[in-house]
């Protein structure tokens, strides 16, 4: 899937079915949380995986097996959530943008 | 001619004061005076109340250049002083207590500067038994000081066989004749040959550089080559044994929270950079860069072009990389791996993706002696002139185009040996934009001729009030604001409590007062700003100072203290005629947004936080401190010293 947009990839997911994958949340990952992944799911500098839908926005860092403190922000359909206990919906958007810092 | 002159033994560690109390201060409280011209040397104590006042390192040093200097010196004069000044933790045991500051007037803004350096070179100054070393005067010839901590002499001797060679062919001839132990901080040709933005290398190879306003053209222009230091003796705190504790609390801290900056050190924020549209593309023109993927530390790891780590003194985070260079007649050498900055500079400032090419660039802009940051600010502004017409190839010497590591290569070159476009560009980015004409000065990058780091104020916009009151020009360092912003360091150890919306203003000139404050306590203290990965406070802060030389500051006068140096050097700036119409961005930053990526649509609202910003520091709508700041901070005095009286009066 190197290179390309790919189909969404489960790691963290309930199921395969097609049925199942509608109520999926698709979720992208930037910047350095792409290492946290194979490289077979990287596609340039982005990571596309999906999560069931009911998934607390906080508990995205325990499914996806990132560390906590490693995370600035949730984007949720473009805006940025703060209140960790919401609750993603069906065909929500999410992007996990790392804390960044450079030198 | 050799020159020496014996300097008074040094104080035996542990040595009672004139006057003892209950918390002995344990500081060194010594200067050395060193006239270069005539080979003079004399040591001086420094008053108590003046360590008190200005810790060590940048603070120390504005001190006392400002109490041996007139701010209209020729910065490439003999008459204009360079200090070099270890910070008060410097060479203690204490994490991170490693850099250095020199201090002078700046070639490249005409401003009185600083600029700090890490590695081992700090701490060896603590040990020979200095607080600072003046350097006074110009060199007859070519030149290196040797400070000898052992045998308490500092003499300036001949270096006309090393006058012309690169950074780390001088400091391994400096070692191979002064042993192991000793410590090197040099210039390069660039430095030589009077590059507005040459630096000082020190550690060769083990790169550390006080990198920004041209220091190395400070000392190329007092004929002097190099700093050598040998002998002398560690710092140890004597008092109870509290230090340790500290240092292992804060160890499992730093091991919880830098683990990734352990592994691929500053070099691997870039990939993350780019995602929230903070790293500089294309001379600040670009929003998206998928090369970023290719040149960021992770890949130059995946690459197999990353051959290990390496520290600054008594440091665990071992940010520092080697890499093999493989490309060019180095192909197959080690060198220092390119930092974030770095790699922003002859990376995705020039749109190039070739890491093989970051890498040789950043190895040839260290032996030459330059400053990574401002020369890539060059070449990117010199590729862009040429993409516009600006300059042709007749006069560039060859094409200049996006993306052609060659070029990046070619024009260091240039730069340092002043040929052709390269003498031009060799005055910085303001200079070069005033030859160059009208149309050139749109897409020149700097504050206050100090070309602006990667890090882009519209993406994280506390950085704009940051960049635009930074005493010495485009710095992110004197604020590191963005390190709040995304969530790097808790704002709430300073007593902020607000979030902040990456694109917003709201409590953003608070922000870069607070940071900007305790920013400034780092450089007089020598600590690496890296240390807010674990999160300290300035209370945390005073406790280390206590343990380990006996000074007694509550966090809060730590911060005043930080807060008295920023002011002092903004009442230098205003001496120099600076006012609010110089506490600005360039056109590129405040008008254009970028066209794409994370920051895209944003420009920063920085009459807004300009305002509020001179409101909460106490200064007036022109940027003046006013009087009532001033007597707050103790800096009365300085009105007069700097000729600024009647300015201030009549507000």
């Amino acid at each position: 899937m190197k290179g390309t947009a790919g189909p969404a990839t489960h790691v963290a997911g309930t199921g395969n079915g097609s049925a199942q994958r509608a109520k999926d949340v698709q979720v992208e990952l930037m910047g350095h949380l792409i290492y946290y992944f194979p490289e077979s799911m990287r596609s340039g500098a982005r990571v596309r995986t999906t999560v069931p839908s009911g998934t607390a926005v906080g508990h995205l860092s325990d499914l996806l097996k990132i560390p906590p403190q490693e995370i600035q922000v949730f984007l949720v359909n473009g805006l940025s959530v703060r209140e960790l206990s919401t609750v993603l919906q069906p065909r929500d958007q999410v992007v996990i943008l790392p804390v960044i810092s450079g030198g | 001619m050799t020159y020496a002159a014996k300097t008074p033994d040094v104080v035996p560690e542990g040595a009672p004061e004139k006057t003892p109390d209950k918390t002995p201060d344990r500081t060194l409280g010594r200067v050395l005076t060193v006239d270069v011209t005539t080979g003079s040397v004399a040591v001086q104590d420094l008053d108590r109340s003046v360590v008190r006042q200005c810790l060590g390192g940048s603070y120390l040093g504005t001190y006392l250049w400002l109490e041996g200097s007139r701010l209209e010196v020729d910065p490439e004069s003999a008459a204009n002083s360079l200090i070099v000044a270890p910070g008060l933790l410097t060479g203690y045991p204490v994490m991170t207590g490693t850099r250095a500051s020199f201090v002078a007037k700046s070639p490249l803004t005409g401003l009185l500067s600083e600029s700090t350096v890490g590695g081992f070179f700090g701490p060896r100054l603590k040990a020979t038994g200095y607080d600072a070393v003046i350097i006074k005067g110009s060199c007859q010839a070519s030149s290196y000081l040797l400070i000898d901590g052992d045998a308490g002499t500092a003499e300036v001797r001949r270096a006309a066989s090393l006058w012309g060679e690169d950074t780390y062919a001088t400091d391994r001839v400096l070692r191979d004749e002064h042993g192991r132990d000793a410590e090197v901080a040099c210039i390069g040709p660039a430095g030589e040959n009077g590059v507005h933005f040459a630096c000082v290398i020190a550690g060769g190879v083990d790169s550390r550089a006080a990198g920004r306003t041209g220091m190395g053209a400070v000392m190329g222009s007092k004929n002097l080559k190099a700093i050598v230091l040998k002998g002398g003796k560690y710092r140890r705190p004597d008092g109870p044994k509290v230090l340790g504790p500290m240092m292992r609390d804060l160890m499992s801290r730093v091991n919880e929270k830098a683990q990734a900056f352990m592994q691929y050190g500053t070099a691997g924020g870039v990939i993350s950079c780019e995602a929230s549209g903070d790293l500089s593309i294309q001379n600040w023109r670009g929003g998206s860069f998928e090369g970023a993927a290719r040149i960021t530390g992770q890949a130059m790891w995946d690459k197999g072009m990353v051959t290990g780590h390496y520290s600054c003194w008594g440091c665990p985070l071992h940010c520092g990389k080697h890499v093999k260079l493989d490309i060019g007649d180095r192909a197959g050498q080690r060198s220092h791996g390119p930092e974030y900055e770095t790699i922003g500079a002859f990376g995705s400032m020039c749109l190039n993706d070739d890491p093989s090419y970051v890498a040789a660039a950043n190895d040839l802009a260290n032996r030459l002696g330059l400053d990574t940051i401002s020369s890539g600010s060059a070449i990117a502004f010199a590729m862009e002139a040429y993409e516009r017409g600006v300059i042709d190839e007749s006069m560039s010497g060859r094409p200049l185009r996006w993306g052609d590591g060659e070029a990046v290569l070619y024009l260091l070159n240039e730069i340092a040996y002043q040929r052709g476009l390269g003498a031009i560009l060799s005055k910085g980015a303001r200079s070069a934009a005033e030859t160059l004409g009208p149309l050139a000065k749109e897409f020149a990058v700097h504050v206050k001729g100090l070309e602006i780091p990667f890090h882009d104020p519209r993406a994280f916009t506390s950085m704009a009030v940051n960049y635009a009151t930074a005493a010495r020009g485009g710095c992110h360092l004197e604020g590191l604001t963005y390190f709040v912003e995304t969530g790097t360091y808790a704002g709430s150890n300073l007593g902020l409590t607000t979030d902040y919306e990456p694109s917003g203003s709201e409590g953003k000139a608070e922000l870069a007062m607070k940071m900007q404050d305790f920013m400034a306590v780092f450089n007089a203290l020598g600590l690496c700003k890296f240390l807010l990965r674990a999160q300290v406070t300035p209370d945390e802060i005073a406790g280390w100072i206590k343990a380990a030389c006996g000074l007694d500051f509550t966090g809060q006068e730590l911060l005043d203290s930080g807060e008295r140096e920023f002011n002092l050097r903004r009442l230098c700036n205003v001496a120099l005629g600076m006012t609010r119409k110089d506490d600005t961005l360039p056109p590129r930053l405040l008008s254009q947004p970028r066209p794409s990526g994370r920051a895209a649509g944003v420009v920063p609202f920085l009459g807004k936080m300009l305002d509020e910003y001179y409101r909460l520091r106490g200064w007036d709508a022109e940027g003046l401190p006013t009087l009532t700041t001033l007597e707050r901070l103790g800096l009365l005095e300085y009105l007069e010293k700097l000729g600024i009286r009647r300015r201030v009066l009549r507000k």
